[in-house]
């Protein structure tokens, strides 16, 4: 009975592992969903543009905010980047208007929805190096804070550095 | 009737005879049947002659031929059972691989189009190439949303066209 037992459950077993390899193979067809949702990003990021040529700061972030609100397709590679994309234009607008603890948490939230290497997660680095950039500059006074600044900001560049040289290599096929 | 006053025929002579011989144990119960001289000594008499000796302790010991005739049936019931067992097992094998094959059977001819068929074009999928990194500082997020989004909506209209085609034949 033991044998009938392990016999059906390793065919039951390979039969599934077959299935599960056809899903993971699978990939989604662009679709009105995801239209809609870069079509609406699209237009929000444009009315941020917008609102910065006439200098309204408040506005423009609000605007970029509306980004993240959108419902892209799940899983959606597209959706993931124009959110980054996002992310690191609201830590340079928060960065800009002096409020250096909300750039920092909008450079965590994007890392943690971060899923995968793109050039919009080596861009989001790049916007945290500046952040620190900017504080190493705003500590000038204090050498060794400052030093630590500069520290983290180096960091954060190479961090995005080294995303950006991984991405290349896959898209060209080079080696890394 | 038997009138027990007349005397013995030879017939009854012979058939005592061989009882008294089965009873003393000078033959085996087969030997007597088989000798062909038993005399009218059939097979109730010689189970009855069995009883009559055990009873006595004077059964004869299980003769030799007997033995092994015995240890033999054993040996094969023993072997008997293990060969049923061994069918059984093989029986349960193969209806394992049967089922497995039916199962991965079942998931390649009735699983859906395999994702090669869809280009890479028409697919969702990272930007890319369409809009590398690291990006310029003159760039603004609304360009690349604007690159993006013109690619995807070449891909969707095409999409259409095909789904429209499809239904059209």
């Amino acid at each position: 009975m033991r044998r009938i037992a392990l016999g059906l459950g390793l065919g039951l077993a390979l039969g599934l592992g077959a299935g599960c390899h056809a899903r993971v193979e699978q990939r989604r067809p662009v679709d009105e969903r995801l239209m809609l949702a870069l079509e609406e990003a699209r237009a929000w990021q444009h009315r941020a543009d917008t609102h910065l040529a006439d200098g309204d700061v408040p506005q423009a972030i609000a605007d970029v905010s509306a980004v993240l609100a959108i419902h892209f397709p799940a899983g959606a590679p597209e959706g993931e980047e124009a959110r980054l994309d996002a992310f690191a234009r609201l830590v340079r607008l928060h960065l800009a208007g002096g409020d250096e603890q909300r750039a920092l948490d909008d450079a965590a939230a994007g890392r943690r929805e971060a899923t995968r290497d793109s050039f919009f997660r080596a861009h989001l680095e790049t916007a945290a190096g500046e952040i620190y950039e900017a504080r190493a500059k705003r500590l000038e006074g204090d050498p060794a804070r400052a030093k630590e600044a500069r520290r983290e900001a180096l960091a954060a560049y190479a961090r995005s550095i080294e995303i950006n040289r991984r991405v290349q290599a896959t898209l060209l096929g080079e080696p890394l | 009737m038997v009138d027990d006053d007349e005397p013995a025929t030879p017939e009854e002579l012979a058939a005592a005879a061989a009882l008294a011989r089965a009873l003393d144990g000078g033959a085996s119960a087969e030997t007597a049947f088989d000798s062909g001289s038993q005399g009218g000594v059939d097979a109730q008499d010689l189970a009855a002659v069995g009883r009559l000796r055990a009873v006595a302790g004077r059964e004869a010991p299980l003769g030799e031929l007997r033995a092994r005739a015995l240890a033999r049936a054993a040996v094969g019931e023993a072997l008997g059972r293990r060969a049923r067992s061994r069918r059984r097992h093989l029986v349960a094998a193969s209806l394992a691989v049967a089922v497995a094959a039916l199962l991965a059977l079942r998931i390649i001819v009735l699983r859906p189009e395999p994702p090669s068929v869809l280009p890479d074009r028409l697919a969702s999928r990272s930007a890319g190439l369409l809009v590398p990194g690291p990006f310029p500082s003159s760039q603004t997020e609304a360009q690349r949303l604007d690159a993006i989004t013109a690619d995807r909506l070449v891909a969707y209209r095409e999409l259409r066209v095909r789904a429209v085609a499809g239904r059209a034949r």
